[in-house]
């Protein structure tokens, strides 16, 4: 196990594209990392550095202290494990989880010792004798994460793991990771595009976008705190909802115009005034569809409001969720069932 | 890294000079009988190489030799082969085409029993050398009436052309998914015309290729039409047999015959080539 | 339009029966979901209402005419299909046409560009017309089936899993489309699923289906809340329903649903006890909506606190706009819904509050709901 950092690292493609820009990332010792962004954000650039299958164009990058850029995938002890499985077909469970131990030439009580104590924790010690054609995607799933683990790491990277899985299996594969690396308190690292798997399931998350590192935080900073609206709109579901309007000052308060006139909200004190010094010409107003409320009556004391129509309302059985305009913009709010 | 892409250089050099060497290997015979078709008969065995072109073997083929030997093929004929040959070649297709598309189709979606054996008893007649059956099959057609009718041929023939269209198409209807055509159902059509509007274009690629490819195999056919056929049947293939005699070999005029009997393969080939690509690496793979 | 009624519909493929016995009468324009695991039988009941599959047994009526023998071009009925099947070689123009330029349904070429243009635009893939599907994203081609099915006007109108083929944030933003189509959608329509939240959120009515059989047939959150046995409660809700197997006993003169390892007791109401009494089974399953059980704090009097269990945290997930905490209490675990601020670690202590009036009995040998009011 060790920390994992990169420092100012680059990848530029042939043809000039950029995929990955200035990327300053520390994985620390036993953390659980999700590298989080749409496709061709450079996450899966960044993956394929880290394990060495793709070159390093410019920057430095550490495991522990070693500095690994021209090191072979093989020289690294970094594991992945692929989203497709890559299980090798002719080979059982068994030897499929031995088959780099068996490289390494560790005597082969020391591979029977470490392949069960993975089987063991990852509960397949009974579908040893397998083929990988016999197993489900669940069972494939953790195979893989199994041949993996075996070599004992010092940094775990899983790629899009639970993308071929069915739902049910997914959810019980989240809470089992969760509990794997809780008890094993490895480096690792997962890279996903579904914000729901890296908010469910990792310590931190980085966000990336455009090849760009957009923020690094826990839920708690990312959800809370985004650094920009593409954090905030990506993290969260269903996602927030964005308000365009013009600031206003209006008696030393900040007041949110829309351009048609649908709305006039006074913003909070703290977030005018931080409004006024940034100078923006438009400010676009974000607000969780958890955040907001329905009602009928008189406004409440405190609370902002907005007139909207309603489009369509789901009841969802935990929750209802309306959808409604607000002029051209469309609005999500989460009620509670009454 | 610097060595590394080094290495591949080298690895790109040398899998350009085997692919060049296996073009060289592969495409000599070609330019070979091109290059007889256009010698005169004295430069044929010289042991330098003398090389004065000349069109008088073709002529010759076409047009007749005024120079004619005894117990060389007689000369105006080889236009008439060369329709035999078209006749039967395509006969064999169209027919196969007619009763393959539909066993095909039937192989592909329906299950009946005994479905696989009928599948592999098609496939089987690809299997057994042509030798084996030919005297036995003499015999029936001369009983028939038969024996050296275009009929005939084509019916024979069907041995070579109809398991590769089955076995190549039935490829193509399993890959088309059912949804499709009960999709089209639903929209409202009859089920001819779902065949013809919706899976004959979808299976187009395969159909070409099969075609063509059964073509090749109906040209080039040689015992059938040499012992099933004579006078009035006789095709290309046998008839370049006929430049050859004890009296004496004419090589470069059956190398201009052959030159002349690829012709059609060879349009039909480019013309038809686009579909050929794709037909062929897919169904070869699938099937 | 018209309505459509399934008689004692049944299909047998070899040994298997895909669809048993279904009577089903869905009013003309209504929206019926029908929603199941795979192999329920739905797409199944789907073709068979089609005339592309043939039932073993039964009776298919679209409006008053019997439609068992009537060829599928002839019914008058769309589908959308889960696979699309849209034509590969035709523009998605073309596929849009392709129903209306049909023997069955031939209209004029001016009225078909009009339907054609007017059903893209609704689905909004009216730049998309020259393209082949090959060239279009799932999402995509998932518009043109339903857009081919739609540009119709047919009797009834089936849709396959039209939307489960997207990714997740796609398909919560189609579901909202689809529900505001819905208003312009007036044909009589089943629309199948496995996903709870289609099904809750798009039909008039809904319609549960296992292993052939039809389950339950109600309003989308009657079903939610009042699940007819084990198999709806289970197939409803996200984390799935608690599921406790128990026995009934009265602890100091209260009557108490008390798990099998002890750990979990809940006050029985009224209507509760009657319907146990009436039952006398020996075994009993509770199930707990995980949005009827809350953490709360720890407080001294803990053993007397009626209808509360004390557990330690398995696990905790902050799933999109609210936390999920597995605990594990006694022998079992509970899922239970947190507000998505909430943070719990691994092994940690906690106390468990169930809302006892929420909780649902079921007879564990026949598996059905006793509280179940018709």
């Amino acid at each position: 196990m060790a920390e994992l950092r990169l420092e100012h690292i680059y990848k530029t493609y042939k043809g000039g594209v950029e995929a990955v820009k200035d990327l300053n990332l520390t994985v620390k010792n036993g953390e659980f990392l999700a590298l989080l962004g749409p496709s061709g954000c450079g996450k899966t650039s960044t993956l394929r550095m880290i394990v060495g299958l793709e070159s390093i164009t410019r920057g430095e990058m550490y495991i522990g202290d070693r500095l690994v850029n021209k090191l072979e995938p093989n020289a690294r002890n970094v594991a992945l494990a692929f989203e497709t499985y890559a299980l090798y077909p002719p080979l059982r469970v068994w030897e499929n989880i031995a088959f780099c131990l068996r490289a390494k030439s560790i005597p082969p009580e020391e591979i029977h010792r470490r392949v069960m104590e993975v089987a063991t924790m990852l509960d397949i010690a009974n579908i040893l004798e397998r083929k990988p054609s016999e197993l489900g995607g669940g069972e494939k799933q953790r195979v893989s994460l199994a041949r993996a683990l075996v070599r004992d790491p010092d940094v775990f990277l899983m790629d899009e793991p639970l993308s071929h899985l069915d739902a049910a299996q997914r959810a019980n594969m989240r809470v089992e990771f969760k509990r794997l690396h809780a008890q094993t308190g490895r480096t690792t690292i997962l890279v996903t595009h579904d914000q729901l798997e890296a908010v469910a399931m990792a310590e931190r998350i980085a966000v990336m976008n455009f090849g760009v590192l957009q923020q690094v935080g826990s839920f708690e900073e990312v959800y809370n705190h985004p650094t920009n609206e593409f954090v905030a709109g990506f993290i969260g579901e269903p996602p927030m909802n964005f308000l365009p309007g013009k600031p206003v000052s209006e008696n030393g308060a900040t007041v949110l115009d829309a351009k048609d006139g649908s709305f006039r909200i006074r913003l909070p004190d703290a977030a005018g005034a931080k409004v006024q010094t940034s100078k923006a010409e438009l400010v676009d107003l974000g607000i969780r569809p958890v955040h907001l409320e329905v009602t009928r009556g008189e406004p409440e004391l405190g609370k902002l409001e907005i007139a909207a129509t309603v489009v369509t309302y789901e009841d969802l059985g935990e929750e209802g969720q309306l959808a409604a305009k607000v002029s051209e913009t469309n609005v999500l709010v989460v009620t509670p069932l009454i | 890294m610097e060595n590394k892409s080094g290495s591949h250089r080298l690895a790109a050099v040398l899998s350009d000079a085997v692919l060049i060497a296996y073009f060289i290997f592969a495409l000599f015979p070609i330019v070979w009988m091109l290059l007889i078709s256009l010698k005169p008969g004295e430069e044929l065995f010289t042991t330098r190489f003398v090389f004065h072109p000349t069109l008088d073997n073709y002529q010759a083929i076409l047009f007749g030799d005024p120079r004619a030997a005894a117990g060389v093929v007689a000369k105006q004929e080889f236009p008439r082969y060369f329709l035999n040959s078209l006749i039967l070649a395509t006969g064999s297709v169209v027919v196969s085409l007619l009763f393959g598309v539909p066993a095909a189709y039937a192989l592909a979606r329906y299950k009946f029993k005994g479905k696989e054996d009928l599948a592999f008893t098609f496939l089987s007649f690809r299997f057994a050398p042509e030798l084996v059956v030919i005297i036995p099959l003499a015999v029936l057609y001369r009983q028939l009436g038969l024996y050296d009718t275009y009929w005939g041929m084509i019916w024979v023939l069907q041995l070579v052309t109809l398991p590769l269209l089955i076995w190549v198409l039935r490829s193509y209807f399993e890959d088309i998914s059912p949804d499709i055509e009960q999709a089209a159902m639903i929209d409202g059509y009859p089920w001819w015309r779902i065949f013809w509007n919706i899976l004959l274009p979808l299976v187009r690629p395969g159909l070409a290729a099969a075609a063509l490819l059964a073509f090749i195999f109906a040209w080039n056919s040689f015992i059938f039409p040499l012992v099933l056929g004579a006078s009035n049947t006789t095709t290309v293939t046998v008839a370049a047999l006929g430049y050859l005699s004890s009296a004496q070999s004419f090589f470069n005029r059956m190398a201009a015959a052959a030159v002349i009997s690829s012709i059609p393969q060879i349009v039909l080939a480019l013309s038809i080539q686009r579909y050929l690509i794709r037909g062929l690496s897919f169904g070869a793979v699938k099937g | 339009m018209a309505k459509l009624k399934l008689e004692g519909l049944t299909k047998n493929f070899g040994d298997l029966c895909a669809v048993n016995n279904m009577t089903l009468e869905v009013a003309d324009g209504e929206f019926v979901v029908m929603l199941g695991p795979s192999g329920a039988g739905k797409t199944t009941t789907l073709k068979m209402i089609a005339g592309v599959e043939n039932p073993t047994s039964g009776k298919v009526y679209i409006g008053d005419r019997l439609v068992n023998t009537v060829e599928p071009h002839k019914r008058n009925v769309a589908m959308a299909f889960e696979s699309y099947a849209l034509y590969p070689h035709k523009t998605v123009r073309e596929n849009l046409a392709y129903p209306l330029k049909s023997p069955a349904n031939r209209l004029p070429d001016a009225e078909i560009e009009r339907r054609v243009t007017s059903v893209a635009e609704t689905l909004n893939i009216q730049m998309l017309l020259n393209r082949l599907p090959q060239h279009l994203s799932n999402g995509q081609k998932q518009r043109v089936a339903l857009g081919r099915a739609m540009v119709r006007e047919p009797e009834v109108l089936l849709l396959d899993e039209p939307i489960s083929h997207l990714d997740a944030k796609l398909r919560h933003r189609m579901r909202q489309e689809f529900k505001a189509l819905e208003a312009d959608i007036r044909y009589t329509t089943i629309y199948v699923t496995h996903d709870y939240l289609e099904a809750l959120s798009l039909g008039d009515r809904l319609v549960v289906l296992n292993q052939g059989v039809i389950q339950q047939i109600g309003l989308p959150h009657e079903v939610f809340e009042n699940p007819v046995n084990i198999f709806v409660s289970k197939i409803l809700g996200h984390p799935q329903i608690n599921l406790v197997d128990c026995t009934a006993q009265n602890t100091n003169g209260v009557a108490q649903l008390i798990s099998a390892d002890g750990t979990v007791r809940v006050d029985l109401t009224d209507s509760m006890r009657q319907a146990i009494e009436k039952q006398n089974a020996q075994h009993y399953t509770m199930g707990i909506r995980p949005m009827h059980m809350h953490v709360v704090e720890a407080g001294a009097q803990d053993a007397v606190q009626p209808n509360t269990c004390s557990g330690v945290v398995y696990v905790f997930e902050r799933l999109g706009n609210k936390g999920v905490l597995t605990a594990t209490v006694g022998q079992q675990h509970f899922d239970l819904l947190t507000p998505i601020e909430m943070d719990f670690a691994i092994d940690d202590a906690v106390r468990i509050a169930i809302e006892a009036d929420k909780v649902m009995v079921f007879n564990s040998d026949t598996q059905q709901n006793i509280l179940f009011a018709a």
